[in-house]
């Protein structure tokens, strides 16, 4: 029984923050950026670390593929390592091919240090005035190291000497392959093979890295573990079917349970995206959802009625919050409305919401004035003003 | 939020009464506070608690309770709690020691066996009898598990459990193990909408978490209606009671349908 888990309490005071991580507001949980910040906001903030993101694709995968791409390129921006695995494209291209981030609105670290050195050097300046505030403990704003959540420009690519510096790890359909006939595990017949070698791969992965929980690191780490299109035509998965025997297949599900339980004690995030539609059974994307923490679904416009509609018009499609996580804490993150749509422009790639909610909540506090006093009744008769005053 | 939920599921003693076997099913609604509720009031209650969970780790568990002023980590020390880490077990199975066979290990019959080996210690202390809880049910469905195997084992569970207890127990005739299971289901999955129905027979009552047919709401969150039946041992009457919620930071408030703050 591992008591140890990724989300630890912050006690004790972080000898060494982590790069690309801030504690939640709401739980005190260490958050990674999707990549996109709409994205984090609607999450409440961003992606836990420890656990299991699920992104059923919209058809055709392409708006899909833009967050991956987000998500990938955050790993790089923010130096945390990354590992990409796709059956169906090749991940080495997907890794050549991550936007390049934004960098105009963060200031450099060497032009901020003079302003800094100036304004201290102002504050030791004996105070003409407000004397009183001489002894106060100087504000030092810590200069900022590692932001939390990049903008990214989709036109551009990133520079080929940060990715090659970065830590990213590519499994494609063959590596997988590899591994299946070695068969160095033994699983059971049922169970998929290609599935086994990416659990394998991963529990490798976050064993050799030292990214567990259970593990003393002083340069701790996280990893940003990115799979693609699992549970495609091929990775074998035939939508809970076994494909050559009558025998029902639970492979995808108990690889989605083995995952959460991998990543609970490890710093690490995973992004699996996966072509639900191809599934027909409603009761087999039920089972898998339940077994994510977070489950989004984007459902794009492309080829549907929808695609006429006025009232989409602005946008590319819909996102729907399928489901949040609820981790320490009884109460899970609450968005306003989840009535949300994204957008890719030619540049980026935001979530917006479609409209707001009605006013009904008592956190809101409502003006009673009528706006239009003059169309308002009044109780009395005879009482006010009014010109239907009778 | 203990009172709260004492108040609306009829629980005079603070805690689950003994012999009671509790389910609570979630459709399209977040349940988990019955559950920590069960938890918690338990401990309080002087109450050993047996926690088997298939979705989370302790630390979560840890969390929530200390919100409400208990301490999950020491009773486990203290060996009021046993916790058992059903998530790792079930993912154990998919890399199996030895050579490949074919059947997919017994599973059940090991947690069956982790589960009563548990309760001895449990009841060593001093402590009340133990409650038996598992979260979500349901993930042993997903597990490819037939669904007439998971509906033995809750209920050769419950029995020898109960059994279990009646030999220790000579001295104090009330004494009994309580059982809370947590079970989702949803319309289409067949095979969990059986289980929710066979644990919905079996139980002496079940409280049904619904989310709202209008869909998402900030200030509701859901439905629950509890429904009481016979006790293990002795006849009971019927009851029914129906009431919408809202999760709060560190509890949950009730009220009647249609009747919460933000409408009125």
């Amino acid at each position: 029984m591992a008591t140890s888990t990724s989300f630890q309490k912050r006690v004790k005071a972080k000898v060494r923050q982590i790069p690309g991580t801030k504690p939640s507001l709401y739980n005190n949980q260490l958050l990674i950026s999707t990549g996109i910040p709409s994205l984090d906001t609607v999450l409440g903030g961003g992606v836990a670390v420890g656990t299991l993101l699920l992104v059923e694709e919209d058809l055709y995968g392409t708006y899909t593929q833009v967050m991956v791409k987000y998500f990938a390129a955050e790993a790089v921006t923010s130096g945390q390592s990354l590992c990409v695995v796709s059956a169906d494209v090749d991940p080495n291209k997907i890794v050549q091919e991550l936007p390049a981030p934004v960098v105009d609105d963060v200031p450099t670290s060497q032009a901020q240090q003079p302003q800094l050195s100036k304004g201290s050097g102002d504050a030791d300046e004996k105070l003409a005035i407000a004397w009183r505030y001489q002894h106060q403990p100087k504000v030092q704003s810590a200069p900022v190291t590692s932001r939390f959540g990049h903008y990214y420009d989709l036109t551009k690519i990133m520079d080929e000497s940060k990715i090659s510096s970065a830590q990213i790890q590519c499994l494609s359909y063959k590596d997988l392959r590899i591994l299946e006939e070695t068969k160095p595990n033994s699983c059971t017949s049922t169970t998929n093979p290609c599935y086994a070698s990416l659990l394998q791969r991963i529990q490798k992965q976050i064993s050799e890295g030292n990214y567990g929980t259970a593990v003393k690191n002083d340069h701790r780490n996280v990893l940003r573990i990115v799979v693609q299109g699992l549970g495609s035509g091929m990775w074998g998965e035939n939508g809970g079917a076994h494909y050559r025997t009558e025998e029902r297949d639970a492979s995808l599900h108990r690889l989605l349970l083995a995952l959460r339980a991998t990543l609970r004690t490890a710093f690490a995030v995973c992004l699996i995206t996966v072509p639900m539609y191809l599934f027909q059974d409603p009761a087999f994307v039920w089972r898998a959802e339940r077994l994510c923490d977070t489950v989004l679904r984007l459902e794009s416009f492309a080829g549907s009625d929808k695609e006429k509609n006025p009232a989409f018009r602005d946008y590319s499609g819909l996102l729907h919050l399928v489901q949040l996580p609820c981790l320490n804490e009884l109460l899970p993150h609450m968005p306003d409305t989840l009535d949300l749509a994204f957008r890719l422009r030619r540049k980026k790639f935001t979530i917006e919401k479609l409209h707001m909610p009605p006013e009904l909540s008592e956190t809101v506090s409502r003006d009673q004035e009528d706006p239009v006093p003059s169309l308002r009744p009044t109780a009395g008769c005879g009482t006010g003003s009014s010109k239907l005053d009778f | 939020m203990i009172s709260s939920v004492n108040c609306l599921l009829n629980f005079d003693s603070g805690c689950i009464p003994d012999r009671e076997f509790l389910v609570i099913g979630q459709n399209g609604a977040n349940g988990s506070f019955l559950l920590h509720h069960a938890i918690s009031s338990s401990i309080k209650e002087k109450r050993s608690v047996c926690l088997l969970s298939f979705v989370q780790k302790l630390h979560h568990y840890n969390s929530v309770s200390q919100k409400v002023g208990i301490n999950l980590q020491a009773s486990v020390q203290s060996n009021q709690v046993v916790f058992i880490d059903g998530l790792d077990e079930l993912s154990k199975t998919f890399f199996k020691a030895g050579e490949p066979s074919e059947k997919v290990p017994d599973v059940l019959g090991e947690l069956k066996k982790s589960v009563l080996a548990a309760l001895p210690v449990l009841r060593k202390d001093g402590n009340r009898d133990p409650v038996i809880v598992i979260d979500d049910i349901t993930v042993l469905l997903s597990m490819g598990l037939h669904v007439a195997d998971v509906e033995r084992f809750v209920h050769s569970l419950l029995w020898e459990a109960m059994c279990l207890g009646r030999k220790d127990s000579e001295v104090t005739a009330t004494s009994g193990v309580s059982l809370v299971v947590v079970c989702s289901y949803m319309e289409e999955d067949t095979e969990a909408l059986a289980l929710w129905r066979y644990l919905q027979h079996l139980s002496t009552m079940h409280v049904d978490v619904v989310g709202l047919q209008t869909g998402y709401c900030k200030d509701v969150h859901g439905q629950v209606s509890v429904v009481w039946g016979d006790m293990i041992d002795a006849p009971r009457l019927c009851q029914q009671k129906k009431q919408q919620f809202k999760l709060l930071d560190s509890g949950v408030e009730f009220f009647a349908a249609g009747m919460s703050a933000a409408v009125l």
